[in-house]
């Protein structure tokens, strides 16, 4: 049973976010990076840039696969996890934590309605 | 789809399962495919490589079938030896790569588990009365043990059974009056055994590796192992229609037998002319290429990758790929279209990794 912590929000493609005032922190839950496996590449857009809610952000790729990332909230983009680049691996090991990717400051508030909470995420994997 | 006798095992140990072939497998194990590999590179791991078509041939006839049907020198490969070779048939198509092994009255071949129904039939429609062909994969198991502390942990496990045991040599041992056939071969680049026993024997073998801190590995790690290694695999570097010499393959077309249904077609000047060539290559940049990305030198497309994975070993992406003859010049760097994106790539010498030689 994977993991979903329930102060976190959920989109259906797997990202989970973290809301604090207009800060969003998005990463990918604990059930998407069991399924892809050992992640070796994580590549996302770049600082500054403007994303519709669901605009692709970047991809993730493990030994086996590569996965679309999709932004969960619209937003600007205004920090990326530097740590990742060496060390992928916290994907895998700490994907709440340790493995956040991405994080943007919120343009439209009114996408969080659109999310699923804890046992909305729990129930479609 | 068909389960090995170490199904249970794999759910036990909550393996991810995936359907290989027809067989019920595990890719990988909670630890990971990386993981996993660097504990082969480095200590001891496990695969689970029943699925493999286990079969014997036998009978008053069998060597001259074995000639007739495989282009070894088969005088070269004397009683307690193994030798890595080709299956093609009467119209030059590859049906499959092999580990044959000679015993005293018989031999033993360990082919593909995606080629086990096709081999058969085909060996079957060419053998005479004097020629017994027993399909052994259901009656065992069989494990692959790789990596440097291999050969001390299972000498320790056997009385020191295999001590004297030389690279691509085998015997029967027994352990707690088991009998185990043991050989020592593989397909990761690593030193260690592939041994085969009866299913009575596999809960106690498995039960002794981990007991030993050999680690259970799955196929995700062993597809890894192989590329850093710069192993063929069917399906892949190796298909139906592929040139033997393209593939680097050359060494293994020693017959010089008549009996050989291939003689002609292994002698020929035809065979020598192939166009393309089997080539590493290490990614210098972010992204791994996949099987079917084509392979571009400056703008004109030279190829297509057949595999591709990460190597930590080396910490880049790498990629076997089959490439035209004439840019396939080491150092140079060609481009690979991975999805919508261009890859760097380096011509690399094959294998990616050699194990050190103690």
């Amino acid at each position: 049973m994977s993991e979903i912590p329930n102060n976190l929000k959920y989109s259906k493609d797997h990202e989970w976010v973290n809301i604090e005032d207009n800060i969003a922190t998005i990463g990918i839950t604990l059930h998407a990076a069991e399924s892809l496996g050992d992640i070796v590449y994580i590549d996302v857009s770049s600082l500054n840039q403007e994303l519709n809610q669901f605009d692709k952000f970047g991809e993730i790729e493990s030994v086996k696969a590569v996965s679309d990332l999709f932004i969960p909230v619209s937003g600007k983009v205004i920090e990326i996890n530097q740590d990742l680049e060496g060390n992928p691996e916290y994907v895998n090991d700490d994907c709440y934590e340790k493995g956040w990717i991405i994080k943007v400051e919120i343009t439209n508030s009114n996408d969080l309605s659109s999310l699923l909470d804890s046992s909305e995420y729990e129930k479609i994997i | 789809m068909s389960k090995t006798v170490f199904y249970e095992k794999h759910l036990e140990q909550n393996a991810k399962m995936v359907d290989f072939a027809g067989w019920d497998m595990p890719i990988s194990y909670p630890l990971g495919i990386i993981k996993e590999a660097n504990i082969v590179r480095n200590s001891s791991g496990f695969f689970d490589v029943s699925h493999m078509g286990r079969v014997e041939i036998k009978g008053k006839g069998a060597e001259k079938f074995i000639d007739k049907i495989l282009p070894i020198n088969i005088n070269s490969l004397k009683v307690g030896s193994a030798k890595y070779t080709l299956l093609i048939n009467e119209n030059n198509e590859i049906l499959d790569d092999l580990i044959i092994y000679r015993f005293s009255n018989y031999f033993l071949l360990i082919i593909n588990a995606s080629n086990t129904d096709e081999d058969l039939n085909w060996m079957q429609s060419f053998k005479d009365k004097e020629v017994e062909i027993n399909n052994i994969t259901s009656e065992t198991g069989m494990l692959a043990i790789q990596g440097p502390d291999v050969i001390k942990i299972f000498n320790s496990l056997s009385n020191n059974a295999i001590k004297d045991l030389g690279r691509y040599k085998f015997k029967n041992i027994s352990i707690e009056k088991n009998n185990i056939f043991v050989a020592r071969t593989g397909y990761t680049g690593e030193d260690g055994v592939e041994i085969i026993f009866n299913l009575e024997f596999a809960n106690k073998i498995w039960e002794l590796l981990t007991n030993n801190n050999v680690t259970p590995c799955g196929l995700g790690s062993r597809d890894l192992l192989r590329i850093e290694a710069g192993l063929h695999l069917y399906g892949h570097e190796i298909t139906k229609n592929s040139n033997p010499i393209d593939i680097g393959l050359k060494r293994l077309l020693e017959s010089e037998s008549s009996n050989y249904i291939n003689n002609n077609y292994i002698h020929s000047e035809n065979i020598k002319k192939g166009l393309i060539s089997m080539t590493g290559l290490l990614v210098t940049d972010r992204g791994i290429p996949r099987e079917g990305n084509e392979i571009y030198f400056k703008n004109s497309i030279i190829g297509k990758v057949t595999s591709g994975t990460h190597s930590t070993t080396l910490n880049h992406s790498i990629a076997i790929g089959m490439i035209k003859k004439d840019f396939n010049i080491v150092n140079n760097t060609v481009r690979i279209k991975v999805r919508e994106k261009f890859l760097n790539a380096i011509i690399t010498k094959l294998p990616f990794y050699r194990r050190s030689k103690k």
